[in-house]
């Protein structure tokens, strides 16, 4: 079985590095986007299994990313778990209505957001 | 203001015209009663000089011709009578007062007289008068109010023999024709010179209430905020003192209110101001809260890993290491969560979704969450079933119970008891949150929902925590309409106790009808 392959998207390099470390050491495939930009280009090349996406970013914020991916025909089946530092309950109710599959807030526990990606991709924990 | 205005000119004209009308009155009725007398006066002389004048003639006409010549008599008599219009009655008597002749007769038969002497006078003056040898007179007043002047004068013959008297009636009429005809003359002018009265006062009152006028536009147009308006007036009396004391008045009054409007200036810049700074605040919060949760990530995603071993294998000893980094970054994150919460709830950044829900659940969901964290402590909820649903926002009250379970965790040891109680009470449910802890000081008691309050300073260290807990608790118990109480001993533990209402039909009702209105109402 080949290693499902997960963008993320967030404009705090610490964050980007730390998951990339953390994912790949759990066996997925990481492409890392530091915008919002950059992020729907690598959704559209690299069609991924599965985008954490960061809200709050410069230029184009994680919500116009969400918003795009879900307005194009190959992107839209992709599944998108928010990671967001916004704790308001609204954001929590926005994110799920406009598409995302889950929505996690910043700081995070990483074995519980490994747990809600697996359970996405119909894996059990780890790949 | 028209009112007052008229009301004032039109007292001055009727003060004037009473004025003139009284003075008017007073000269027409002392006049006509001066020419009344002075007529009558001038009647009487002449009365009298014609009655001394014409009494021989009579007399001598009558002992001469009355029982001889009656046409002769008559003509003579005629003749008399006509010199003097005012003479009515003449009358001769004999001196034992027998009525001889009367002037009446004349206008009888022009041949024969009355030969019969008539009756004695019965009138006591006249007989008197009859009888003397001098002239006398008096004014005589007949039954129907009609005044007579009399004389009578005695025919005394040159040798001294007195056999006649002759009485003359005189009438006033001529007095009455002059004084009727000088009063309508006196009316006339007194009509005439209180229509001139009329027009000098209207002038006058124009000519002084004018300035009054003047005045009182230029007193409407300060009191309409017209300051810069001044009143022009040069009366050169105290109307213009006036005008210009109310000038100084306006002059002040600008300045006032334009040190009024500069502070209104300032203090709306002072507000904005603070406006703006309250807006960079709660920007701040949450800016604050975003950029302390990126790093924080970054410091438990590592952390998690590392103590995970996923990058590697790490000593007992690092692990110790990674534990305390991770309860580090967690306590951070506490406090970050409650300085936000507490702040919004305290600028009412939030408000209450109030509606009816089902208290018991919330509360089990926060004793849940507390055993799931794996404190060692024994938690209960202790509850009536069936409880009814209360009002209040559902997830506020969920904060209230995760705040107080928290906090009697932090002070109560690890085999200690903690106990959520709900105990119905009236038209409310009375939540108790009790512990077995360490107990708080009496004089603490209070201070505990002081926002940063610590029972001392190591409680910090110790227990961790910004003390806005149980700030953020009393803040959300108030809101609701409750009130917060505590109970506690050192040592033995702390009760805490407040209460939530029931949801009564008309609270939910609302919601009901909004529902119920919408599904009648035809598409």
């Amino acid at each position: 079985m080949t290693a499902k392959r997960i963008l993320v998207v967030d404009d705090a390099a610490d964050v980007r590095k730390m998951l990339s470390v953390v994912l790949t050491k759990n066996g997925y495939d990481v492409a890392v986007a530091g915008s919002g930009q950059d992020g729907l280009v690598c959704a559209f090349d690299e069609d991924p299994d599965l985008i954490l996406l960061d809200i709050m970013m410069q230029d184009m914020d994680g919500w116009e990313v969400l918003k795009l991916l879900k307005m194009d025909e190959i992107t839209r089946e992709i599944p998108v778990v928010i990671l967001s530092a916004r704790v308001e309950p609204k954001d929590k109710i926005r994110g799920i209505q406009e598409g995302a599959v889950d929505y996690v807030t910043k700081p995070f526990v990483v074995r519980d957001v490994l747990k809600r990606m697996g359970r996405i991709l119909g894996q059990d924990g780890s790949a | 203001m028209l009112g007052m205005r008229l009301s004032l000119r039109s007292k001055f004209i009727a003060a004037i015209a009473a004025l003139v009308a009284i003075v008017l009155l007073a000269n027409a009725i002392v006049l006509a009663l001066l020419v009344r007398q002075m007529l009558r006066g001038q009647v009487e002389d002449r009365a009298r000089a014609y009655a001394s004048l014409a009494a021989g003639p009579v007399s001598e006409a009558y002992e001469t011709y009355y029982r001889s010549g009656y046409s002769k008599f008559r003509e003579l008599l005629l003749e008399l009578l006509e010199l003097e219009p005012d003479v009515e009655l003449v009358t001769v008597y004999d001196t034992t007062g027998r009525n001889l002749f009367e002037s009446f007769e004349l206008q009888g038969s022009p041949l024969g007289g009355d030969i019969e002497a008539s009756e004695r006078t019965s009138d006591e003056r006249m007989l008197q008068a009859v009888r003397g040898l001098d002239p006398v007179d008096w004014i005589a007043e007949d039954d129907s109010g009609r005044t007579t002047f009399v004389v009578v004068v005695p025919w005394v013959e040159e040798w001294g023999r007195h056999r006649y008297t002759v009485a003359f009636d005189f009438t006033y009429n001529s007095v009455g024709e002059v004084t009727r005809k000088a009063g309508r003359w006196i009316a006339w002018l007194g009509f005439g010179s209180l229509a001139l009265g009329l027009v000098i006062a209207a002038f006058l009152s124009a000519q002084s209430l004018g300035p009054v006028e003047t005045l009182t536009r230029g007193a409407k147009d300060l009191a309409d905020g017209r300051l810069e308006h001044r009143i022009v007036l040069a009366t050169g009396d105290e109307f213009e003192v006036l005008a210009n004391t109310l000038n100084q008045m306006a002059a002040r009054l600008s300045a006032t209110v334009e040190d009024l409007e500069e502070s209104n200036r300032v203090l709306n810049g002072l507000n904005t101001e603070l406006q703006d700074l309250d807006r960079v605040k709660s920007d701040l919060l949450a800016n604050v809260s975003h950029e302390l949760r990126t790093p924080l990530t970054s410091i438990r995603g590592y952390g998690e890993a590392l103590a995970e071993e996923m990058l590697g294998p790490v000593t007992r000893q690092q692990q110790e290491a990674l534990r305390s980094v991770q309860s580090n970054a967690d306590r951070l994150l506490a406090m970050i969560e409650e300085l936000v919460g507490y702040s919004n709830l305290e600028g009412d950044r939030i408000s209450l979704e109030l509606r009816p829900f089902d208290l018991v659940p919330v509360a089990r969901a926060s004793v849940d969450a507390l055993v799931a964290s794996g404190s060692g402590h024994d938690v209960l909820l202790d509850c009536s079933a069936g409880l009814d649903p209360v009002f209040g926002d559902p997830d506020r009250i969920a904060q209230v119970f995760e705040n107080l379970l928290t906090n009697a965790v932090k002070f109560t040891p690890d085999d200690g008891r903690i106990t959520i109680q709900l105990e119905p009470d009236g038209k409310s449910v009375v939540v108790e949150v009790s512990d077995t802890g360490i107990g708080i000081e009496a004089r603490d008691q209070r201070k505990v929902f002081d926002r940063f309050f610590q029972v001392d300073a190591s409680t910090t260290r110790r227990y961790g925590g910004m003390g806005l807990g149980l700030a953020i608790v009393k803040e959300i118990v108030d809101r609701h309409g409750g009130e917060i109480e505590i109970e506690s001993e050192p040592g033995r533990g702390t009760t805490f106790r407040f209460s939530i209402p029931f949801a009564t039909g008309e609270l939910s009702q609302p919601d009901l009808s909004q529902g119920a209105s919408g599904e009648v109402a035809p598409s």
